[in-house]
C-alpha cells in the first residue's frame, strides 16, 4: 500500500475525503487536545472553583460521576447492544474495594503515602475489581440474549448487593477459607462442564437416569472439594476473620482524597475512550455485533470477545467511579447502590439515545441535577396536588374528546391565536430564565436549568419547525394555565368533603419525595413518544445541531 | 439446622412458593403473549395485599361480620382490583409500544413499576406501616397434622391456591379464549391474521394474571401479616419472575411448578442458618438455570436466539 | 486442489433428519451450484459449512483440512465466507463501514491502540478503508458509500452483503440465494459480477440458487437436493434433462 499522502483513484478519493489519516494534522489535534484539557483543569482550577460552595461540588461531582458511569453503560448497551441492568453493582465493587483497601491500609501520616498516589492505585484497584466483576458477568452473557440477558445482569447485581451486606465481620459474613472453597467448587464445576460433553447422551428413561447419576456425582464431588478445603486450609486460613464491610451500614472512615480533577478527568477519559472505540475499525466490529451477531460471526468478527471485552472495559470505568466516589463519600453504604441506581442508569443512557455517547453523557448530567434540583422546591400540600392531578386528568380527557372529533384545528382557523399565544409563551420562558437567574439557588442548577430553557427557546423559534411548533406550544401553554385554573375549585372542593380533609387535608408534600414518581412517569411519557431517545444513534455534534436548526440534513440514523 | 424443624419449614416453604407461584403465572402468561417482562407485575402484588388491607379496615372497623366472609370479600376486591389495574397498565403504557424496540419496552415497565411504588407512597403514607390485623386471619388456628405444627391458615392458602389455578387451567384448556391464549403465544402474527383479535387476548391474558397476583397479595399480607409498603412486591415479583424461568417462561405448569421451587428452596436456606442470603438464593438460581438450562424445566434446551 | 469436501454429511433434528448423508467435492475455482425445491436442506448444508450448524455425522473438510463443528468466526477466519437468504446486514451502519467489517477480519489492530487512538490503529484503519472502497468501486456501490445500508434498494442490498463477504478475503465464497427478488436485467449483471469474481479475484463460489436461468447460466457443476437427500449431480445439461431432477420440481405427469 502506498504511504497516505498519494491521491488515489477517483472515485475512492472521494469517498475518502476527510477521513484520511495524516501524521501532521493527527498529532496537531492530539497536542491541542492536551493543552485544552490542561487549560480547561487549570481554568477550573483558579477561576471557578474558588466561587463554589460544597453544595455546589456535591452537585457537579455526582452529576459527573453519573455521566461517567453512563458513558460506561453506554459501552455494553448502546454500542455493544447488551442488555446489561446491573450496573450499579460495578459501581458498588470498585467503590467497597477501593474503600476497604484504604480503610484496611491508607495512614494520613504525611511522608508515608502521597495521597494522590495512593487514590490513583486505589482507583486502579476499583477498576480492576470490577473488571473481573464485569467478566463474571461477561462470560454468562455469551449465551443469553435481549430479556434473558438483562434479568441475568439484574440478578448478578442484586447477588453482589445481598452479598456486601451480610459482610459485617460477623457470623453470617465469608471467611477466607469460604471464598477458597467456592473457588475450588467453581474449577470442579468446570471440569465437570468439560468431562460432559465427552459423556454419551441417552434417550429417554436411560437418559433421565444417567442424568440423575451425573447430578448426583457431580453434587457430591462439590461437596468434597469443600470439605477438603474447610479441612485442610481452614485452621490456617481461619485465622483471618470474616469479611467485614460494614454490612448493611456500609463502609465508614474512607480517607476523602478525591479532589475534582480526578473526576473531570475520569469523565474526559471514558469520553475519550468511547469515542476512539467508535472511530476505529475495532468500534465497528462492537456495532456489528449490536446490529445483527449472526452475520457478525460469519463476518469473522469474534463475538465472544467483543462481548466480554465490552463488560469488562464498561464495569472497569463503574468501577474507577466508584473509587472515586468511595474517597469522596467517605463512607460506601449498599443502600445506595441498589437496583434503583442501575435502573436510573439504563433510563440516562437510552433516554440520551443508545449509542450515543453525548447523549448518555448529557442524560446523565441532566436527570441526576434534575434528581437533586426537585429537592428544592417547596412543599406542596397534599390536597393542591390531589386537584392539580385531577385537573390535569380531565384536561386531558377533554382534549382527546375535542382532537378525536376533529374540533381543534391546529393546523386551522386556530393556527394564528395559537401561535400568538406560542410567542407569549416564550416570553413567559425567558420571564422564567430572569426568575432563575435571581433564584436561590446552587449556581450549578442554574446554569442546568437556563441551558434547558435556551434550548427549549432556541428549538422553538429558530428551527424549520417554528411553523408546527410554536402554536402547539401555545397549546401547551394554555392547557398548563386551564390546569391551574380548574384546580381552584377542585381543590375547595376536596377540602369540602370532610372525608378527605380529615384525611389528607394537613399533609405536606416533599418535592424530593414527588420526584421519583415524577421522574418514573416523565421516563414512561418519553418512551412512549420517542423510544429511539433524545439523540438516538447521533451524537451531539456540530451537524447535529446544525440540522436541528435545520440547515442541513443529517446523514440518517 | 435443626432437623426435627424441617417439616414446618417446608409447608412454610410450599405455602410461600404457591404464593410465588400465583405471581410467576403472570409473568409467564404475559410472557408468552407479549414477550414482555413486566416488572410492575409485583407492584400490581402489593396493591392487592393494600386492597385487603382496607377492604379489612372498613368492613371489620363497622360490622361485626362472618369472618369468612370478610375473607372472602378481601380476596375478592383484592383480584377485581387488581384486574383493573392490570387492564389499566397494558392500555396506557404497553399498548402504545408494541412495536418499539425491546429495551424501550422494558424501561417503561420499570417506569411504570416505580410510579406505582413511588407514587403509592405519597397516597398512602408512610408510618405507620400498616399490617392486616391478626383477628381478620380467623384461620390462624394451629393444626397438628402427622404430627407437623401447620396453621389452618397455611391449609387455607394452598386450597386457594389450588382452586385458583384449577380454574385457570381449565380455561386456558377448555374454552375458546384459552385456545386463542396458547395461539398467541405461539405466534402473535399469525394468530392475528388468522382472525384472533389479539388485542383482546392481551386484556384477559392481563386481567387474569393481575387478578391472581392480587389474590397472592392478599393471601401473603393476611397469613403472614407482615407490615405493609409500597416496595412490598418488589422483591417477590423478582423471585416470582425467577420462578417463571425456572420453570420455562411462557409455560404454566412451569410457572407453579417453579414457584414452589423458589419457595422451598428459599424457607431451605433459612433453615441452613443464613437468613440473610436468602433474597440471594433466588438469582444464584436463575443464573444457574439461564446458564445451564434457559429454556427452563418444561420449555426445550434450545437457546433462544 | 480440493477447496471444499463434504463427507457423508447428516444433521437430525429431534426426530426429523433434515440432511442425509450427503457429500461432494468442491475444486479451487469451480462454481458450484447447490440447487432443490424448497426445504430439501440448502440453507442447512450452507450452516453446516460454516458452523452455524454442529452435523450429527459426517465430516467438512476446507482443504483437506476438518472443520466441522468449528465457530463461524474461525471458519470465516480461515477463508469461507457467506451470505444470508434473509439479508443480514448491519442496518444502522453505513455501506463502507459494512465492508469495513469484514476487511477488519485480516486488519486486526489491537483494542488498546485502537482505544488510544495511536498513529498505527489509525494507519491499519485508513488502510483497511482504502480496500474497502475497492470492493466498493468493484461491486458498483461507490456513489451509496456513505447511505445508511438499511435505507438501500434490494438489488443493492444484496451487492452489499456480497461486498462484505468479499472484504474478509475469502477463498471460498458461499451466496445464500444471491438473485432473489431481482429483475432479468439485475440477475444478467449478477452473474457477470459473480463470474468475474471468479475469474479476476480468483475465489471459488458455491451458491444456493431457485433461479434456473441464473444457474444453468453461470455455474458449471451443480448439486441437486430433495428432502435432504442427493438426487443428482453434474453439469447444466445434464441437470437439465435428468427425470429425476425434473420429477422434484415439477412433480410426475398424472
Amino acid at each position: 500500500m502506498s504511504e497516505s499522502t498519494s491521491p488515489l483513484p477517483h472515485p475512492i478519493e472521494s469517498i475518502m475525503k476527510g477521513s484520511r489519516y495524516q501524521a501532521g494534522p493527527f498529532w496537531i489535534a492530539r497536542v491541542l487536545s492536551l493543552i485544552a484539557t490542561i487549560a480547561l483543569l487549570y481554568g477550573f482550577h483558579q477561576f471557578i472553583a474558588p466561587k463554589l460552595g460544597i453544595y455546589d461540588v456535591r452537585l457537579i461531582v455526582l452529576s459527573l460521576l453519573f455521566a461517567t458511569l453512563a458513558v460506561s453503560l453506554n459501552l455494553i448497551n448502546g454500542i455493544t447492544g447488551q442488555f446489561s441492568v446491573g450496573h450499579a453493582a460495578f459501581y458498588l465493587i470498585g467503590a467497597i474495594t477501593a474503600g476497604k483497601l484504604s480503610t484496611t491500609f491508607y495512614t494520613p501520616n504525611p511522608g508515608n503515602y502521597n495521597p494522590q498516589v495512593w487514590l490513583v492505585l486505589m482507583i486502579f484497584a476499583g477498576g480492576a475489581a470490577a473488571a473481573i466483576a464485569g467478566l463474571l458477568v461477561g462470560l454468562p452473557s455469551l449465551r443469553l440474549r435481549g430479556d434473558y440477558l438483562a434479568v441475568a445482569t439484574l440478578g448478578f447485581g442484586e447477588i453482589v448487593n445481598v452479598f456486601l451486606r451480610n459482610q459485617d465481620g460477623k457470623s453470617q459474613a465469608i471467611t477466607l477459607t469460604a471464598v477458597v472453597a467456592l473457588i475450588a467448587i467453581s474449577i470442579v464445576l468446570y471440569l465437570y462442564i468439560l468431562l460432559l460433553k465427552r459423556l454419551p447422551v441417552y434417550k429417554g428413561f436411560k437418559g433421565f437416569a444417567f442424568g440423575m447419576l451425573k447430578l448426583i456425582v457431580a453434587l457430591a464431588a462439590m461437596r468434597l472439594a469443600a470439605w477438603g478445603v474447610f479441612a485442610a486450609l481452614g485452621p490456617s486460613l481461619d485465622k483471618f476473620g470474616r469479611l467485614d464491610t460494614g454490612g448493611a451500614i456500609g463502609l465508614v472512615g474512607v480517607p476523602k482524597l478525591t479532589q475534582i480533577y480526578f473526576i473531570i478527568l475520569l469523565f474526559i477519559g471514558t469520553i475519550a475512550i468511547s469515542r476512539n472505540l467508535l472511530k476505529s475499525a475495532h468500534g465497528l466490529s462492537f456495532l456489528a455485533v449490536r446490529e445483527d451477531e449472526l452475520a457478525a460471526d460469519a463476518t469473522g468478527v469474534s463475538t465472544t470477545n467483543v462481548k466480554v471485552t465490552a463488560f469488562a472495559i464498561g464495569a472497569a470505568i463503574a468501577g474507577m467511579a466508584g473509587a472515586l466516589f468511595a474517597h469522596y463519600n467517605g463512607s460506601v453504604s449498599p443502600d445506595d447502590f441498589k437496583m434503583d441506581v442501575s435502573f436510573m442508569l439504563v433510563a440516562m443512557v437510552v433516554i440520551g439515545g443508545t449509542g450515543s455517547i453525548t447523549g448518555a453523557a448529557l442524560a446523565g448530567i441532566g436527570l441526576k441535577l434534575l434528581e437533586e434540583g426537585l429537592r428544592k422546591l417547596p412543599q406542596i400540600p397534599a390536597v393542591d396536588l390531589f386537584s392539580l392531578v385531577i385537573a390535569a386528568i380531565v384536561l386531558f380527557a377533554a382534549y382527546r374528546f375535542v382532537s378525536q372529533r376533529g374540533w381543534l384545528k391546529i393546523d386551522g382557523g386556530l393556527k394564528v391565536p395559537l401561535t400568538v399565544l406560542g410567542a407569549l409563551a416564550c416570553l413567559g420562558v425567558g420571564w422564567l430564565g430572569y426568575l432563575t437567574t435571581k433564584a436561590d439557588l446552587s449556581w450549578v442548577l442554574r446554569i442546568g436549568i437556563l441551558a434547558v430553557l435556551a434550548g427549549t427557546l432556541i428549538g422553538l423559534l429558530f428551527t424549520k419547525a417554528r411553523p408546527a411548533a410554536l402554536p402547539r406550544f401555545g397549546l401547551f401553554a394554555a392547557c398548563l394555565y386551564v390546569v391551574t385554573l380548574l384546580k381552584v375549585p377542585i381543590s375547595s372542593g376536596m377540602h369540602s368533603i370532610s372525608g378527605i380533609e380529615n384525611l389528607i387535608g394537613k399533609t405536606m408534600y416533599n418535592p424530593s419525595d414527588l420526584r421519583w414518581a415524577v421522574f418514573s412517569i416523565a421516563l414512561v411519557f418519553v418512551m412512549i413518544l420517542r423510544s429511539q431517545g433524545l439523540l438516538g444513534h447521533h451524537e451531539f455534534s456540530w451537524s447535529f445541531v446544525k440540522s436541528f436548526l435545520g440547515k442541513r440534513e443529517l446523514a440518517p440514523a | 439446622m435443626d432437623w426435627g424443624q424441617l417439616p414446618q419449614y417446608l409447608v412454610l416453604g410450599v405455602q410461600l412458593g404457591a404464593v410465588y407461584a400465583l405471581i410467576a403465572l403472570g409473568y409467564t402468561m404475559v410472557y408468552g403473549v407479549l414477550r414482555l417482562i413486566n416488572f410492575a407485575h409485583g407492584d400490581v402484588f402489593m396493591i392487592g395485599a393494600y386492597l385487603a388491607y382496607y377492604t379489612s379496615m372498613v368492613w371489620f372497623d363497622r360490622h361485626a361480620i362472618n369472618p369468612y366472609l370478610m375473607l372472602g370479600m378481601m380476596l375478592l376486591m383484592a383480584m377485581i382490583g387488581c384486574a383493573v389495574l392490570g387492564v389499566v397498565i397494558e392500555r396506557l403504557a404497553y399498548r402504545p409500544l408494541r412495536s418499539a424496540p425491546r429495551i424501550s419496552v422494558l424501561i417503561t415497565a420499570v417506569g411504570v413499576s416505580l410510579f406505582i411504588e413511588y407514587a403509592g407512597r405519597l397516597v398512602v403514607q408512610t408510618s405507620p406501616q400498616p399490617s392486616i390485623v391478626q383477628e381478620v386471619n380467623v384461620l390462624a388456628k394451629p393444626m397438628n397434622i402427622w404430627g407437623i405444627n401447620v396453621e389452618q391458615s397455611q391449609i387455607a392458602v394452598l386450597a386457594v391456591v389450588l382452586v385458583l389455578m384449577g380454574l385457570l387451567f381449565f380455561y386456558v384448556t377448555r374454552t375458546s379464549m384459552g385456545r386463542a391464549m396458547r395461539a398467541v403465544s405461539h405466534d402473535f402474527n399469525t394468530a392475528s391474521l388468522m382472525g384472533v383479535n389479539v388485542d383482546r387476548v392481551v386484556v384477559v391474558t392481563f386481567i387474569i394474571g393481575s387478578a391472581l397476583a392480587g389474590a397472592g397479595g392478599m393471601l401473603q399480607a393476611t397469613s403472614f401479616g407482615s407490615p405493609l409498603n409500597t416496595f412490598y412486591g418488589l422483591l417477590p415479583g423478582v423471585k416470582a419472575f425467577v420462578a417463571a424461568v425456572l420453570g420455562g417462561i411462557g409455560n404454566i405448569p412451569g410457572a407453579v411448578v417453579g414457584g414452589l421451587i423458589m419457595g422451598v428452596a428459599e424457607t431451605a436456606v433459612v433453615w441452613a442458618g443464613y437468613a440473610g442470603y436468602k433474597d440471594a438464593v433466588a438469582f444464584v438460581i436463575l443464573i444457574v438455570i439461564l446458564l445451564f438450562r434457559p429454556g427452563g424445566l418444561f420449555g426445550s434446551t434450545a437457546e433462544k436466539v | 486442489m480440493n477447496m471444499l469436501r463434504l463427507d457423508h454429511l447428516t444433521i437430525r433434528f429431534g426426530g426429523l433428519v433434515a440432511v442425509n448423508d450427503i457429500s461432494f467435492t468442491i475444486e479451487k475455482g469451480d462454481l458450484f451450484g447447490l440447487i432443490g425445491p424448497n426445504g430439501a436442506g440448502k440453507t442447512t448444508v450452507f450452516n453446516m459449512i460454516t458452523g452455524v450448524y454442529k452435523p450429527s455425522e459426517g465430516n467438512v473438510l476446507f482443504k483437506e483440512r476438518v472443520i466441522t463443528g468449528s465457530p463461524p468466526n474461525k471458519i470465516a477466519g480461515l477463508g469461507i465466507c457467506r451470505t444470508f437468504q434473509n439479508i443480514r446486514l448491519f442496518g444502522s451502519l453505513t455501506v463502507l463501514e459494512n465492508v469495513m467489517v469484514g476487511a477488519f477480519l485480516r486488519h486486526r489492530t489491537s483494542l488498546a491502540s485502537a482505544l488510544a487512538y495511536l498513529p498505527s490503529a489509525n494507519k491499519e484503519t485508513d488502510k483497511l478503508r482504502t480496500e474497502a472502497c475497492h470492493l466498493l468501486d468493484v461491486l458498483d456501490l461507490a456513489e451509496v458509500a456513505h447511505s445508511r445500508s438499511a435505507d438501500l434498494p434490494y438489488g443493492m442490498q444484496r451487492r452489499l452483503e456480497i461486498a462484505r463477504a468479499m472484504a474478509t478475503q475469502p477463498e471460498l465464497l458461499l451466496l445464500d440465494e444471491p438473485a432473489a427478488g431481482m429483475n432479468p436485467q439485475e440477475s444478467e449483471d449478477l452473474m457477470a459480477t459473480v463470474r468475474r469474481i471468479r475469474d479476476e479475484f480468483g475465489k471459488t463460489v458455491l451458491l444456493i440458487e431457485h433461479d434456473m436461468r441464473f444457474v444453468m447460466g453461470l455455474c458449471e457443476k451443480i448439486f441437486v437436493l430433495d428432502h435432504g437427500e442427493q438426487i443428482a449431480y453434474g453439469g447444466p445439461s445434464e441437470i437439465r434433462n435428468d427425470p429425476k431432477v425434473i420429477e422434484a420440481y415439477l412433480g410426475t405427469a398424472v
